[in-house]
């Protein structure tokens, strides 16, 4: 594929992802994974897991991870793009939305939408970190660090990036 | 999630005491105090780029509290309560939830203008540190002794994620239903492979209808 086809069928599959992105740019990861990673192979699940690990340090909301992998596959006028592409859809629709709802009517109506929503938001994201998981578990040492880090950082209240620091560290001397 | 204050008063102004106002997100308890302060703000343009470029720049682990403290308490652009009713519609839709918060802040205020500026405030500089900080990952990638260490930071945010989904899972009612739909989406997508579109639009419609049936 010469450069123009890549970006085209990268900012083409953000685009739509961008108007089922329930739950934010974390829920559409897997899908991201499988365009990048697994059917053409631009990078690879530990690089995939690593630009989202930066996305998540760096200052800013997550979706910049969007930026990374764009920048990954095609440079920094790619990653870009890649943020607009996914942002641009969705971000329509909330102006949309905004401007229909002024009066905000039917509230029995959100509140299905809410709670019909909610479980399916927690499974795509616990169907993200899965993917991720086994996407960078390489070796045993990199399972226990993702293993290890699911566990205490859902049962304490400690910086995310103590963990990535101790990720470093560990992935470093191991 | 918390039920209360959906859908009325999305963008009029906050009642003068919301003795119950939901608490999203664990933030400032003084919310009677930030109801009461609203006083038909209007901010500029400018003010809302500048807002959200201090939103933006903030937020290691997470963007939305810094928004609520600069929304709410710093600025008083919104009272407590309509700031969780904003949240509750920025999470709906779908979108990064804090991109979507900037817009509707943005459109409230300035309409479109508002808008955009609210978006470019939020990931102008942000996106300017992440290229950097990917030239740089791009620079050094290959050296063999920062693969470990790389191996092991895509672990850790893995690791992250998942702690996101557990989090999110404990604020559910454990009812059929909920596990029901929870696993389904898991599962098409963690197991089956099933594009993510395929799955949103099989299971949303049918999830709010089961809801609405339960409503009722």
């Amino acid at each position: 594929m010469d450069t123009l086809g890549v970006a085209a069928t990268l900012l083409g599959q953000l685009a739509v992802l961008s108007l089922v992105s329930i739950g934010g740019a974390h829920a559409v990861l897997p899908d991201v994974y499988r365009l990048v990673v697994t059917e053409h192979g631009w990078m690879t699940g530990t690089e995939f897991a690593t630009a989202v690990a930066l996305s998540q340090a760096a200052p800013g909301p997550n979706v910049l991870v969007m930026t990374l992998i764009g920048q990954y596959v095609g440079g920094p006028a790619l990653g870009i793009a890649a943020l607009v592409a996914f942002c641009l859809p969705s971000s329509l629709l909330a102006y949309l939305a905004v401007r229909a709802d002024l009066k905000a009517r039917g509230t029995p109506w959100l509140r299905a939408v809410k709670e019909g929503l909610a479980p399916i938001t927690v499974g795509l994201v616990l169907a993200s970190g899965f993917i991720l998981t086994t996407g960078t578990a390489g070796s045993g040492t990199t399972l226990a660090i993702a293993m290890v880090t699911a566990f205490l950082a859902s049962t304490t209240k400690l910086n995310p990036l103590w963990f990535i620091g101790a990720g470093a560290l560990i992935g470093a001397l191991a | 999630m918390r039920h209360d204050g959906l859908g009325g008063g999305l963008l009029q102004p906050a009642p003068q005491s919301a003795p119950d106002a939901p608490l999203c997100l664990g933030m400032t308890p003084d919310n009677e105090h930030s109801a009461a302060a609203v006083a038909s703000p209007h901010p500029s343009v400018r003010d809302i780029f500048l807002a959200f470029f201090r939103v933006g720049l903030y937020g290691f682990g997470g963007v939305m509290p810094h928004a609520r403290s600069v929304l709410v308490d710093r600025h008083r652009w919104v009272s407590d309560r309509e700031m969780t009713d904003i949240l509750t519609l920025a999470q709906l839709l779908p979108g990064p939830n804090i991109v979507n918060v900037s817009i509707m802040i943005g459109v409230r205020f300035r309409g479109a203008t508002g808008a955009a500026a609210g978006v470019l405030g939020l990931l102008g500089a942000p996106l300017v540190i992440i290229l950097a900080l990917g030239a740089t990952y791009l620079e050094f990638a290959d050296e063999p002794w920062l693969k470990g260490a790389f191996a092991g930071v895509g672990a850790a945010a893995a690791g992250l994620i998942v702690s996101v989904g557990v989090r999110l899972a404990h604020s559910l009612q454990p009812r059929p239903l909920v596990i029901l739909f929870g696993a389904a989406s898991f599962a098409a997508i963690a197991l089956a492979a099933i594009p993510l579109p395929m799955v949103v639009l099989a299971l949303a419609p049918l999830g709010i209808w089961f809801a609405w049936r339960a409503e009722r």
